[in-house]
């Protein structure tokens, strides 16, 4: 079986739905991040991401968030997508929402109605409104999970077809946070970002294809001892790492990673992945951001993964080393995240 | 005579709200008057998806007046004090949208919560008029207001944490998704809200402090009172606080200080009336902003094209930013607040209108025969300077001789004219001094052409007699035309208030320089020319 074949899986939406891992990672992990990150900044934080129907996350975080920009697509199913049921569907999130800046408990919300790809690389939801970001944005929860094949395909208001890797949304929402009219010091955010390791992209299969490097060769002989599912795993965190290091540093942000959570979300073989990334703007002539880690310590990391209301260390056959597993000590470690 | 419920029929809401309500955003106008009414000190209007809000810190609401707040065409607000009276504001956004949630709160008092189900109300009509279609409708189902009302009213308590701030809150939601499409677009909607509602000064506009207190001064003195309210858009992530659209930048290259007129019809007091002039002799670019605009409580009456009939000169009145605050509670504005309500008194209010104008045209032709004439006393000085440096050079060039006496005594003459005219109010000593600088300087030259007519008649040379008849032939500088003086037809189709873009503007010079500058016999020929279109252009705009 080829390595694509053994991956390829569709997942539904409805298999993401709330875990009690999912449970542990945003108390225990998330929530300490974006609550030191709140204290640190002295200001409540504005979100960008995608909550679900039901606000779960940003009901859990909610006390540190001041302004909430929200996708969603209303309606998971790609091939017979309904605008119809998707607007009826999305009415629950606004309604959450709505209800949040009644009580006072944010000063507003966006919603956009779309995938993730669509509003972000075209500019435009659904219904016509228009995806723009007029402040620094502070927390992205990226949810990668949906049962979209990569790449996805937008069509232009000119009527022109272009196919987009998920991983351009990233770069799209750096050029963005790069280019808004706010002081450079403001331009600093935590990103999560989730996905799927046995759904196996065209864009991943692509790169590992035409990656030739000497540290690529000798990580493929350190895990050649692990069995297929876990050699994967690893070889999809090389990538994102990899490719959203060169999207942090290309767009003027200093990225900072911080361990990979491996873990199990609902249904069979639903392995998911969490990274957690700072990302800081920095002006300098070269344009390209320096980054203070190595690809090589990242990936010769242990994995975290959630079990027993704690974030745990994933042990392996092979010779992984010890991150820091209170994320606190990361941030800080970073030097990103300073008050100045 | 008994009177039956059926005899006010439901339809009535539909049509009101559709006759008075033309604009989706007028509604915005309508929940932010009640917010004003209210005494609120900040409304904010958020707009993002299938949900508007418009949220205050007013006063509020108690169950009672919310309850109350449903009538139709019942108002308990005070036409002197509050800008909405009509009891009907309330169902501005019938159209608009499916549902309408109010939140309100007083203090101490929990807060309470009135749903209005718009949908099911048109729904139930469009039943009731298909029926009528079918002429199958008996007189029996006519729905009434009453029975439509009360089917689809519905007003409950809440408790402090559901709404807990002071104020009221009103939510629609289910907008239609072409009204939406307009109320979602940012610069459309800060725009309309700019220009109609109750809005501080910006503190970009550097007069707009003067102004304030002025019409505070003034409402003082006639014991009346309106507020102005902060108001803050935000539609997704786009947020501004708005302010009346009134800029420095708007002017070219500032604005001259305002000039107030207090409008009076016999003994009728109306209001009063501020205008900045631009300070260039151009008209203000901003088609949206130029010219005067009528206010009442803040709130705009008509919109901004009302007024340039009664200046007749839409020249003049382009080159303005004004407001016509209007102070007398006896006017009262129609319902849809596209002018006051049909009155002996509107029309000495028109009246008086009309002196305002008159007014303003003056001011502004005071201004420009100033600065024409403050630019003509700089002219001279300027010649006076060059020339006198230079006559020693001149004694030898007779035609140099001859011109410069001709401009001078243009110079000498025009100085003269407008210091009658009072175009010299703080420097008139220093026209006096030039004006008479110029004549000495004009006699001097004569007196040296007149010896050169000496000689002449003693060297009789062909070039000397030339000299001598061309002097008798100087024109004289007060009998040249005294129009206004242009430089180019664009010049010219500028001073009209005409608008043209690059390519119109090409055009218009190369007219100007084949058939006009061409055919023109001389500079002074061709700026009579470019005088006479001026006024047969407009000739033809007041047609």
């Amino acid at each position: 079986m080829t390595l694509k074949n053994f991956l390829k899986s569709r997942i539904q939406m409805g298999d993401f739905a709330d875990h009690s891992n999912k449970i542990i990672i945003r108390n225990y992990w998330c929530k300490p991040i974006i609550k030191h990150i709140h204290e640190t900044i002295g200001n409540k934080l504005i979100y960008l991401g995608l909550p679900g129907l039901e606000a779960i996350d940003l009901l859990e975080w909610i006390e540190h968030i001041e302004y909430v920009i929200a996708i969603d697509c209303g309606d998971y199913r790609i091939d017979q997508y309904d605008l119809a049921i998707a607007q009826e569907k999305i009415k629950k999130l606004n309604g959450i929402l709505n209800l949040l800046d009644r009580k006072g408990d944010i000063s507003g919300y966006s919603l956009y109605l779309g995938f993730l790809e669509e509003v972000v690389l075209k500019g435009f939801d659904k219904n016509g409104q228009k995806f723009t970001l007029k402040d620094t944005i502070n927390i992205y929860n990226l949810d990668f999970c949906n049962s979209l094949t990569a790449p996805f395909k937008i069509v232009d208001l000119q009527g022109v077809v272009t196919r987009y890797y998920k991983n351009e949304v990233i770069r799209k929402l750096l050029e963005y946070e790069r280019d808004i009219d706010r002081p450079d010091s403001e331009k600093r955010f935590i990103m999560f970002i989730t996905v799927h390791t046995n759904f196996w992209e065209d864009e991943a299969e692509t790169y590992f294809n035409v990656k030739n490097d000497p540290e690529f060769d000798s990580y493929r002989v350190f895990i050649r001892g692990l069995k297929e599912s876990e050699r994967i795993v690893r070889l999809l965190r090389f990538y994102f790492i990899d490719i959203l290091k060169q999207h942090f540093t290309v767009s003027s942000f200093i990225p900072y990673f911080l361990p990979t959570i491996l873990y199990k979300g609902k249904g069979k073989d639903n392995n998911l992945m969490c990274f957690t990334v700072i990302g800081r703007y920095i002006k300098q002539p070269s344009a390209i951001a320096p980054f203070h880690q190595t690809i090589n310590t990242l990936i010769h990391q242990k994995f975290l993964f959630p079990a027993n209301n704690r974030l745990n260390f994933l042990i392996s056959s092979v010779g992984e080393k010890n991150p820091h597993i209170d994320p606190i000590q990361s941030l800080k470690e970073s030097l990103l995240f300073d008050k100045k | 005579m008994l009177l039956k419920k059926s005899d006010i029929g439901g339809e009535i809401i539909s049509i009101l709200t559709r006759g008075m309500y033309l604009d989706p955003k007028d509604a915005l106008r309508e929940y932010v008057q009640n917010g004003v009414d209210a005494q609120a000190s900040h409304i904010s209007i958020k707009i993002r998806q299938d949900i508007i809000v418009i949220q205050d810190n007013g006063s509020g609401m108690n169950k009672e007046t919310m309850r109350k707040a449903i009538r139709v065409g019942i108002s308990e607000k005070n036409p002197n004090k509050n800008v909405g009276f009509m009891g009907i504001g309330i169902y501005s956004s019938f159209h608009l949208c499916d549902e309408l949630n109010i939140y309100s709160k007083t203090e101490p008092d929990p807060p309470n919560h009135l749903h209005f189900n718009f949908k099911g109300m048109r729904d139930r009509l469009a039943e009731q008029r298909e029926l009528k279609f079918s002429s199958s409708a008996s007189d029996n189902e006519n729905i009434a207001l009453q029975d439509l009302l009360e089917d689809n009213l519905e007003l409950t308590s809440l408790n402090n944490e559901e709404f807990p701030n002071k104020g009221t809150r009103v939510e629609m939601s289910g907008i239609d998704l072409s009204f939406f499409k307009t109320l979602s677009k940012f610069s459309e909607v800060s725009t309309y809200l700019e220009q109609v509602v109750a809005l501080p000064f910006n503190p970009n506009f550097k007069f707009g402090r003067e102004i304030q207190n002025y019409i505070q001064k003034v409402c003082l003195d006639h014991n009346i009172s309106f507020s102005l309210v902060n108001l803050d858009l935000q539609i997704n992530e786009e947020h501004k606080e708005l302010y009346r659209p009134y800029l420095d930048d708007l002017f070219e290259p500032y604005a001259l200080e305002p000039k107030f007129y207090s409008l009076k019809f016999n003994k009728d007091f109306f209001g009063i009336a501020w205008g900045c002039l631009n300070y260039s002799k151009k008209i203000i670019k901003n088609s949206f902003i130029r010219g005067f605009i009528i206010k009442k409580q803040g709130f705009t009456i008509g919109s901004r094209n009302d007024l340039l009939p009664y200046f007749r000169r839409q020249t003049f009145y382009n080159r303005y930013i004004g407001e016509v605050i209007v102070l007398n509670n006896q006017l009262l504005p129609n319902a849809s607040r596209t002018e006051f309500e049909y009155s002996p008194l509107r029309i000495s209010f028109q009246d008086s209108l009309r002196s305002m104008a008159n007014f303003y045209n003056k001011e502004a032709n005071l201004y420009q025969e100033t600065v024409k004439a403050q630019e003509e006393l700089n002219s001279a000085i300027n010649f006076l300077k060059v020339k006198k440096a230079q006559f020693d050079l001149m004694l030898n060039n007779s035609d140099e001789l001859l011109t410069t006496l001709w401009q001078s005594k243009e110079f000498s003459e025009s100085l003269i004219r407008r210091k009658r005219n009072d175009c010299y109010e703080a420097e008139k000593g220093k026209a006096e001094i030039i004006i008479k600088q110029l004549e000495d300087f004009t006699l001097k030259i004569k007196e040296t052409i007149d010896t050169k007519k000496r000689k002449r008649h003693k060297n009789t040379t062909q070039s000397e007699n030339q000299i001598a008849t061309d002097v008798e032939n100087i024109p004289d500088p007060s009998e040249s035309n005294q129009e206004e003086e242009f430089e180019s037809l664009s010049q010219v189709l500028d001073s009209i208030g005409l608008e043209l873009n690059k390519d119109l503007l090409n055009f218009i010079e190369l007219i100007d320089e084949n058939y006009i500058r061409y055919y023109s016999t001389d500079n002074l020929d061709y700026k009579q020319r470019l005088s006479k279109l001026k006024n047969d252009f407009e000739e033809l705009l007041e047609e």
